[in-house]
């Protein structure tokens, strides 16, 4: 084989696996958005109709924001409990860690609308076990009245669900970091706190990088989160991207406008990794 | 880092420890009672944490309703995730590590950009749905495994790459010296190296291929080919959410993965560690 | 230059050849798109596989294969399937969506695979709003109704006999809901520990709301001759009003429902914390399992009129035959015996559905009788005067377009007037109408 085409050799399966499976699936739909989808399979042809009947609703922009909100966020929240939690978990060994590390992806293995119906029921139904527990120390809460206790639930329960990831690969990036950096700047006389700042922090760049990635995509594009939590009340304040797009197709039967939402989101998704990337200046 | 256990650490441990029962394992803990409750009990209310008599009819009855079928359907496409998604994952990897190449960047800037693809949005269920009835990709053996693939290739790719990225260019070079070709390097050299970040790699294909649902649900119709998560959610119904069966299988559907876990759980933090995250 | 070895082993290898085509050709399967699961242990699923079995033996060589689907993608689904050429044989189609089902010309026509053999009496008997609903004119007959569901009122009989009222009392709405303010239950800390009237405003997953029947019993329409929505009118205005003041003043709706999917609600019934509340007929059998079926009870919903029955929302299955169907003759076949007097016993029976006869319902008094059964006489009586999505008119998101409108005046944020004619603008824009 010729040098320069050996590269490709390795690199081609896979990238011809994801070019069919993935980009020329979402084409087809850039192609499939511009039909009159009244009946679901292709009508009539009417260009970028969709989109526009899509911008003429009120509620749109609002939602975008409410989206960006939600993924915010959720995903610092997420990151700020990992690093510290992958940090505890660092420190301990044998079986207790093992457990540990048990309990902490347990939400995340559960088969995800399983997971988020037991939250729901436990600590958000106000004929919740865990809702129970608490009044019977004295702690009474009412979560889904108010849009902002609503979206407050939602955030918490999406931390609850991928915090679980993010905690692995965070642990594995600190496992990486040599033991003798610490052990020198403990020598210097730094604190825990300058240790993590200095040393930690900056090693764990890369894993940093992809759990902010995954979670970011993972928060704007999932839908069983907010279908199943709130259902996108009260009165549509919790009502984000990826629940208008299940909600305009399966409950109303308004496909034109729900594939024009999902190819925005799509675009919007590629846009996004890649400004993240090239954000951090992050090579190959 | 072995600190001693101070008092203030084990205070630490122990509320840590607490919160993380409460808010992690005890929703998880209802769900596995629930499906032990008979179903007039389920709902009763106050809460009945343990002043109940179990039965194992939600267990029989899931069991009868093809479920293990279900069970041996998801092993056999998450097996076959595992192999085709090393094999692929593993070359991509080395191609885009070991050679640079004036497509390189952007290549990759194309896989780490379809991760996006693969989480996906409801709508774009139905042209897919056409697009690959069109191919005569649907509810064939090998749908699921093929897709699945695809979804998870991503990251695994990353994870795969990352450890290769630690092994030393050196142990190439004596090997082409030697005459090897770059596929032996591969072979022989480079993978060996990397067991830990495979064994990472491959638990996450596992899991994302076990926990997905909607591909299993939208391209495959064959009873005989349904996948576990699917038949979970068919208790959440037309005509209603059963939650003593919904528990029961969501249960069982949790074991491989806890067991997998559980063996190989080591596995995945030191094959992350090596080079992988660096 | 072939030797006899050579023609005998091309002989055999034509003749295995041969053999599966020759099973083949003799052996056709039937595709079937539902969300019961043949293999299910629900007493509905059971009653599938009955069938089954009672078709495959009495027509040997034919398998019917019914491949499971999610019941809320599945009609989406064979749209798509219709539309990409491989739909099955035989699909069972969300009712709201049968009028589009019909546009699209995926569906055959009922009447000449089979219902033009059927005596009067049969076609009598069947005849009511959902065998109304299938029609487009004589000779034209594109579906038959399964799985039959009505909008009512499931109650605790427990609970109202435990508070003094006799059920049969209950004869008009206001009735109801001064049962509801003598069932509302509190403990000494004044928190409510049990809801006299159950109802939803959640826009997922929700039931159409009472409103609507209120304005349907006294105008007899819910939409204009151009589709157009007409719900911002006195009755709805005032309807709105009454439903928000049992959250602020009555006080016998918890205010958490306004986030309350249907689900949410039979948690809450199954609880044993709501003692009247709005439900779907089908839902009967899942409650049964967790309330003594002496205990919990279905009625239609009560209106104005003593004793008359309120216009509720009727909705069910279109079960329908892929009108490209290769195999059109014996999916009717199929078709025409699923929905068939016998197999409507056999529904009924086992599966305990809303039977489509009324001969079934003659025939079998004792088994309606029983308190286990009673809501499916119920129900059964509350479809005279349901209604029924529009045949010209694509009426998606109607649900949630009004629980949203009520979410908004029970959080105080709009007049009933105002939320009503938003939830029309929406709805109008939505649909182009």
């Amino acid at each position: 084989m010729r040098p320069s085409l050996r590269p490709f050799a390795y690199v081609a399966p896979a990238i011809l696996l994801i070019a069919f499976v993935l980009y020329l699936p979402s084409l087809f739909g850039i192609y499939y958005s511009q039909f009159d989808l009244r009946y679901v399979a292709p009508g009539r042809y009417v260009g970028f109709n969709n989109y526009l009947r899509l911008l003429g609703d009120p509620d749109f922009l609002a939602m975008l924001v409410r989206s960006v909100v939600f993924t915010a966020a959720a995903v610092s929240l997420t990151v700020a409990l990992a690093l510290a939690l992958a940090g505890w978990v660092n420190t301990l060994k044998g079986w207790f860690g093992m457990a540990i590390q048990l309990l902490v992806i347990l939400p995340w293995i559960v088969s995800h609308v399983v997971s988020a119906l037991l939250f729901k029921w436990v600590f958000v139904n106000d004929i919740g076990a865990g809702l129970w527990l608490l009044s019977q120390l004295g702690i009474s809460v009412a979560p889904l009245t108010s849009a902002a206790s609503a979206m407050a639930i939602l955030i918490a329960y999406a931390c609850w669900r991928t915090m679980g990831f993010a905690v692995v690969l965070l642990l594995a990036g600190m496992k990486s970091i040599p033991e003798e950096l610490y052990e020198a700047a403990s020598i210097d006389g730094a604190t825990s706190w300058q240790r993590f700042r200095a040393i930690t922090l900056p090693l764990l760049k890369t894993p940093m990088l992809i759990v902010c990635v995954i979670l970011t995509l993972s928060n704007l594009n999932n839908v069983e989160t907010p279908l199943v939590i709130t259902g996108g009340g009260p009165a549509g304040a919790t009502n984000i991207v990826p629940l208008d797009i299940f909600m305009r197709a399966f409950a109303r039967f308004d496909f034109s406008t729900a594939i024009a939402l999902a190819i925005g989101a799509f675009l919007a998704n590629m846009l996004l990794v890649i400004s993240y990337v090239r954000l951090v200046k992050w090579r190959v | 880092m072995s600190s001693p256990w101070t008092l203030g650490r084990i205070a630490l441990a122990v509320v840590i420890t607490a919160a993380l029962l409460f808010i992690n394992l005890f929703p998880i803990a209802w769900g596995l009672v629930t499906s032990l409750k008979a179903t007039p009990e389920i709902m009763a209310w106050p809460p009945r944490f343990i002043d109940f008599s179990p039965t194992l009819d939600h267990y029989r009855s899931v069991l009868a309703s093809m479920f293990t079928r279900a069970i041996a359907n998801s092993l056999f496409y998450s097996g076959g995730v595992i192999v085709l998604g090393l094999l692929l994952g593993a070359l991509a990897a080395f191609g885009f590590d070991r050679f640079s190449f004036r497509l390189r960047n952007s290549l990759f800037m194309l896989i780490v950009a379809s991760i996006p693809l693969a989480i996906g949005a409801a709508a774009l269920l139905v042209p897919n749905y056409l697009y690959f009835t069109y191919l005569g990709v649907t509810n064939q053996w090998f749908t699921l495994v093929l897709l699945y693939t695809a979804y998870q290739l991503p990251l695994a790719i990353w994870i795969l790459k990352g450890a290769m990225e630690g092994v030393p260019r050196e142990l190439d070079e004596a090997a082409y010296v030697d005459g090897a070709t770059s596929f032996t390097v591969w072979r022989r050299i480079v993978m060996p190296l990397c067991l830990p970040a495979i064994g990472a790699a491959g638990l996450f294909l596992f899991l994302g291929s076990w926990n997905e649902f909607v591909a299993g649900s939208v391209m495959v119709d064959s009873p005989e080919l349904r996948p576990v998560q699917v038949a979970v959610y068919q208790n959440i119904g037309y005509f209603g959410r059963d939650w003593g069966p919904l528990m029961a299988s969501a249960m069982l559907a949790v074991v491989p993965i806890l067991a997998i876990y559980l063996l190989l759980g080591r596995l995945l933090i030191s094959g992350l560690t090596r080079g992988a995250v660096k | 230059m072939m030797n006899r070895r050579t023609l005998a082993a091309l002989g055999l290898a034509l003749g295995l050849a041969a053999s599966p085509l020759q099973s083949a050709w003799s052996q056709t399967t039937l595709r079937m798109w539902t969300f019961l699961n043949p293999g299910g242990q629900a007493p509905r699923e059971k009653a599938l596989k009955i069938l089954i079995d009672r078709f495959e033996a009495a027509n040997p060589g034919t398998k019917v294969q019914v491949e499971q689907q999610v019941w809320d993608q599945m009609t989406p689904k064979f749209f798509a399937a219709h539309g990409a050429g491989n739909a099955p044989d035989v699909s069972w189609v969300v009712m709201d969506q049968f009028p589009a089902a019909v546009q699209l010309g995926a569906l055959a026509n009922l009447h000449d695979l089979f219902i033009k053999n059927w005596p009067k009496e049969q076609v009598d008997a069947i005849n009511d709003t959902y065998w109304a609903f299938g029609g487009y004119g004589p000779g034209n007959h594109y579906m038959i109704a399964h799985s039959r569901n009505l909008l009512g009122i499931m109650y605790r009989e427990d609970f109202l006999r435990e508070g003094g009222i006799d059920p049969a009392s209950i004869r008009t709405w206001d009735d109801m809901i001064e049962a509801a303010k003598k069932l509302t239950k509190r403990n000494d800390k004044g928190e409510v520990t049990r809801w006299g009237l159950g109802l939803q405003f959640g826009a997922d997953k929700a039931d159409p709301s009472p409103v609507l029947n209120f304005i349907y019993d006294k105008y007899g329409r819910l939409f204009a001759e151009n589709c157009k929505a007409l719900w911002a009118n006195d009755v709805g205005v005032a309807a709105m009003t009454k439903i928000a003041s049992y959250v602020k003043d009555a006080k016998i709706t918890p205010e958490a429902a306004v986030n309350y999917s249907v689900e949410d609600l039979y948690d809450q019934m199954a609880a044993g914390r709501i003692a009247i509340m709005s439900a779907a007929s089908v839902r009967m059998p899942q409650m049964q399992g967790s309330i003594d079926p002496r205990n919990i009870k279905f009625i239609p919903f009560p209106s104005d009129t003593p004793g008359k029955p309120q216009a509720a929302s009727g909705t069910g299955w279109a079960v329908g035959v892929w009108a490209k169907s290769r195999n059109l003759a014996l999916a009717g076949k199929w078709a025409e015996f699923m929905s068939s007097p016998e197999a409507d016993k056999v529904w009924v029976e086992i599966g305990q559905q809303v039977p489509l006869y009324a001969s079934t319902v003659a025939a079998m008094p004792a088994f309606f009788a029983e308190p286990k059964n009673q809501f499916l006489a119920a129900a059964s009586g509350g479809f005279k005067t349901a209604w029924m999505s529009p045949k010209n008119c694509a009426i998606g998101g109607i649900r949630e377009d009004v629980n949203t409108a009520t979410q908004l005046v029970v959080l105080g944020r709009k007049t009933p007037l105002e939320a009503l004619k938003e939830a029309e603008a929406k709805f109008n824009q939505r649909h182009g109408y």
